[in-house]
């Protein structure tokens, strides 16, 4: 096993010297302005000489080429760079913000799970009644409901018919553990409920599936009891499509909790990424997508492995 | 960017900053005169006056407690010398003092007058030096590295050194960066003096140096690198930076160095969580843990009723910003001839834009007497200086502001253009300029082709990668006609330059290519630097009332907005915002002239 980890790291190496490339090129040569000319344009000034003062700050004077060295060269030495706006390293920021985003993203993930699969499993096993059709209806309501959406309804009727209105000012587990979770269930909560419905939808496509297999019978012939039966045999064959989904649904989940980080005032990496894309932020833009990718990548690394355990059937070769 | 219901203020910034601009108090203003040491002024050069604290006894409030407020967006660096976003300037605003600033005023209408802030007292020696000199109470922040020492002329001048080459803003104060700017030096002659020498006379000198946007002092240290001033904050105002988180907000507390203390500030400090989501700020202002502002116009009057009596709305004066609809000036535009201007201007109908996006009826149904008023392109928040298009003192140019569409057809035909008039519309697409910017300009779009001698192509445009490059600073280089946001500045010539100056940023009357150094109105251009060079407070006034008819008569570009007050929402146990009048009531004054005066009750403390 540790020589086909070590062949998919060595194999990526390409792609994340390809993504750099892209992410680089595409942010200098596909968009007509650049951060410095916005930042001229947000002071309302026409000031040529502070502009120049500022791309020689900034290394956006010598050729594309450069830059793309120069840039590349910090990331070899683990300097993913700083904003150019507040200065801070783009390191800095992620070690504040990742864990913020991680937690919603995999606490989310946790909830989706937790709903997906029992209403899936419970929803094969009762196919075609009146629980089966209930529970896919919610499914199907839960897939269409964008997420965001719920979250702005519930605060905004929270707020008409409760007075209420959910606690905004961040607090991590070691400054407030009560109040970080007061702050942080309600996000988790909306952001993995949107997902559960197509969770539950293929949960109990899979178990349906396996439910007509042949071993599966024949534990019941045996005599096994319903839990055995499902917790050693049902189960695991039927989850493994939903380990894939799992893996490749993490990253995004990580990097794409802007909207529930906006709405909730979190410090999340996502919030962090789409300020800079709004002013133009070369350093963060480009780190921070290159982190994206990486962290892609060893999360499709991570499934592929998880195969191997959860399937003694797989091996490398 | 920082950027929201009825569109006031309309400049590009990440954060709407139309909730930035918002002014807090009831109030309007007036004009704010700088004179010579022997001239005849509201505000003459002399001692700076400490405001009057009158610390409430009664009804459990009084000094302590912190309040809550809100901002939408996080600021890029707390260095008022280089950053350039507003909220950047917005927070610098808490913690470091300007030379000067407009004069807070208990029981009347703050009328613009200047009073020393970080300057005890000033004099004039001739039209060209400025001399002040430095409060020898004010101390810096009592923190390392600058230890609670004094603050001193060299402080001012040097920071004003690293201003004059960083800050991108210079552009107002400068004359290195910009020949209509006015400071050529800023020095220290002894340890509590600074002489500030103008390259030319500019009598609204000391009205800049009171501006959010201009200067503000920082410590030396900030220069000689004893701390970042982009990541930590060391001041002389009252409020020192106790905690930063990013995304998160900031708190502030009071700071027992601030030379204004004991009076004030009653406050023990302020938070200012960031709640960038409209619903979330509006949820949180009705559970109580914001007490000011937060609620966009479009809800606040539902949520005052619910509130029944828990909350109060003041209405702060209008935005000094307003839309502005620029012409393009290539060769062949049907701008040049004026009578098409005037005929586009005739089409706008200004009471219907107040009334539809700022609903002055439903507040004033609710008892709260909210007018609308016209831009010209001053707003009313400038006070006696604006001239109101439907006095009779406006004069007869005042008809190219009323709603007269047969009027506007009429000058269109003998323009040539009754076959039709058919140009594009370019706006910025996004929410740079606040959220209702493209139903605004839909709005325009539609009056003028109540004309069906006018057709009108709609073009939005991405700010960042279009708008910005190609019609943001332009000089009319463009077809068609494209819709600004206004300057926000608080002080009149810097409002014209901005726009009005052929070296004005984003000039809409030519410059370059089109009109030379004069631009394509020489006489609005004269009118602007006799306006500059004016030291009478009453011929200043007049000279500004002149440029208003000129403006009305030329057309140089359209002020379609009409706009009202300012309603602000706060919460009922909060004291000194209907009580105290500040100029303009923009955010940025706000944390200086305002909150050293706000107390809350102790039921809003926790």
């Amino acid at each position: 096993m540790q020589t086909y980890i070590a062949q998919r790291l060595l194999l990526n190496v390409p792609t994340v010297i390809g993504l750099t490339v892209l992410v680089f090129f595409v942010l200098h040569l596909v968009i007509p302005t650049d951060t410095v000319d916005l930042m001229i344009a947000d002071a309302q000034a026409k000031d040529p000489e502070v502009a120049q003062q500022l791309r020689e700050e900034f290394g956006l004077t010598g050729s594309l080429p450069r830059q793309y060295l120069a840039w590349v060269g910090g990331l070899v030495q683990g300097d993913l760079g700083a904003s150019f706006y507040t200065k801070r390293s783009v390191v800095q920021e992620l070690k504040y913000r990742l864990p913020t985003s991680i937690e919603l993203g995999l606490g989310a993930l946790l909830i989706t799970l937790v709903i997906a699969i029992p209403i899936g499993i419970v929803s094969a096993v009762r196919q075609d009644t009146l629980a089966d059709y209930v529970l896919r209806g919610g499914a199907v309501l839960m897939d269409v409901i964008p997420g965001f959406w719920l979250a702005t309804l519930v605060i905004v009727f929270g707020s008409i018919w409760f007075s209420w209105a959910p606690a905004v000012t961040y607090r991590s587990w070691w400054q407030d553990p009560l109040e970080h979770v007061r702050i942080i269930y309600l996000p988790m909560l909306l952001l993995g409920l949107s997902p559960a419905g197509s969770m539950v939808r293929l949960v109990r496509t899979q178990v349906l599936e396996v439910l007509r297999e042949d071993y599966v019978r024949t534990a019941r012939a045996k005599g096994l009891a319903v839990y055995a039966v499902y917790s050693r045999h049902v189960l695991r064959n039927a989850l493994l499509p939903v380990v894939t989904l799992v893996g490749l649904r993490l990253p995004g989940l990580i990097a794409g909790t802007v909207i529930f980080e906006t709405i909730f005032g979190l410090p999340g990496v996502g919030r962090y990424l789409l300020d800079s894309i709004k002013r133009l932020d070369y350093q963060v833009i480009q780190s921070t997508n290159l982190v994206f990718g990486l962290i892609l990548i060893m999360s499709n690394l991570i499934v592929d492995v998880s195969y191997t355990v959860l399937d003694p059937r797989i091996k490398f070769r | 960017m920082s950027r929201s219901g009825s569109g006031h203020h309309y400049r590009r910034h990440t954060v709407s900053r139309r909730a930035l601009l918002s002014g807090s108090v009831l109030g309007g203003a007036g004009l704010a005169a700088y004179a010579l040491a022997c001239g005849e002024s509201k505000s003459t050069p002399g001692a700076a006056t400490k405001v009057e604290t009158a610390i409430p006894q009664e009804e459990g409030h009084g000094p302590g407690g912190v309040l809550r407020l809100s901002a939408t967006a996080d600021a890029d660096s707390f260095d008022p010398h280089s950053t350039v976003s507003f909220r950047g300037l917005a927070i610098g605003a808490y913690v470091y003092d300007r030379l000067f600033k407009f004069k807070t005023f208990k029981g009347q209408v703050a009328d613009g007058t200047v009073e020393g802030n970080l300057v005890t007292k000033w004099e004039q020696p001739d039209r060209t030096t400025v001399v002040a000199t430095v409060r020898p109470e004010a101390k810096w922040d009592g923190r390392s590295p600058t230890n609670g020492r004094k603050v001193t002329a060299e402080d001012v001048a040097l920071g004003f050194e690293k201003y004059a080459t960083k800050q991108p803003r210079r552009v107002d104060l400068v004359n290195a960066a910009n020949s209509t700017a006015p400071i050529a030096s800023m020095k220290a002659i002894n340890e509590n003096t600074v002489e500030i020498k103008l390259a030319h006379p500019d009598a609204g000198l000391i009205e800049k140096l009171c501006s959010p946007f201009g200067y503000y002092v920082l410590p030396k240290d900030a220069v000689s690198g004893g701390f970042d001033p982009v990541t930590d904050m060391r001041g002389s105002g009252p409020w020192m930076l106790d905690g930063y988180r990013p995304s998160v907000g900031w708190t502030f507390k009071k700071n027992p160095n601030y030379w204004g203390a004991p009076q004030s500030p009653l406050l023990d400090g302020i938070e200012l969580p960031i709640i960038p989501d409209a619903s979330q700020a509006e949820a949180q202002f009705k559970a109580g843990r914001i007490h000011f502002g937060g609620v966009s116009e479009t809800n606040m009057l539902s949520l005052y009723a619910e509130l029944k009596g828990q909350a109060k709305i003041v209405l702060a004066p209008p935005s000094p910003s307003a839309i502005v609809i620029g012409f393009g000036w290539r060769p062949g535009s049907p701008f040049h001839d004026v009578r098409v201007r005037r005929a586009l201007s005739m089409l706008i109908d200004r009471d219907t834009v107040i009334d539809t996006f700022s609903e002055p009826k439903r507040f004033r149904d609710a008892g709260i007497g909210m007018q609308g008023y016209w831009a010209t392109p001053l707003t009313k928040t400038f006070g006696d200086q604006w001239l109101d298009p439907k006095s009779p003192e406006f004069g007869p140019h005042a008809k190219n502001y009323t709603h007269n569409v047969a009027e506007a057809n009429r000058l269109l035909d003998a323009a040539g253009y009754a076959g039709g008039l058919t140009f594009s519309y370019t706006i910025s697409a996004g929410n740079e300029f606040g959220r209702d910017w493209g139903r605004r300009a839909e709005a325009f779009a539609a009056m003028m082709q109540a004309s069906d001698r006018v057709k009108v192509r709609m073009n939005p445009v991405d700010f960042t990668t279009v708008y910005n490059k190609q019609y943001n600073g332009a000089q009319g280089d463009y077809d068609g006609v494209i819709m600004d946001g206004g300057s926000g500045r608080s002080e009149p010539s810097l409002l014209w330059i901005f726009h009005f100056s052929p070296k004005g940023f984003n000039s809409l009357v030519g410059g370059g290519k089109f009109g030379g150094d004069r631009g394509l109105f020489p006489e609005l251009l004269a009118l602007l630097e006799k306006y500059i060079a004016e030291f009478d407070r009453n011929e200043r006034k007049k000279v500004l009332h002149d440029m208003q008819r000129l403006y009305a008569d030329q057309v140089p570009a359209i002020n379609p907005q009409g706009q009202t007050e300012v309603p602000v929402i706060f919460h009922q146990g909060v004291h000194g915002v209907a009580e105290y009048s500040t100029y303009q009531g923009i955010d940025t004054l706000r944390p200086q002239e305002l909150y050293p005066l706000v107390s809350i009750d102790k039921s809003l403390r926790t």
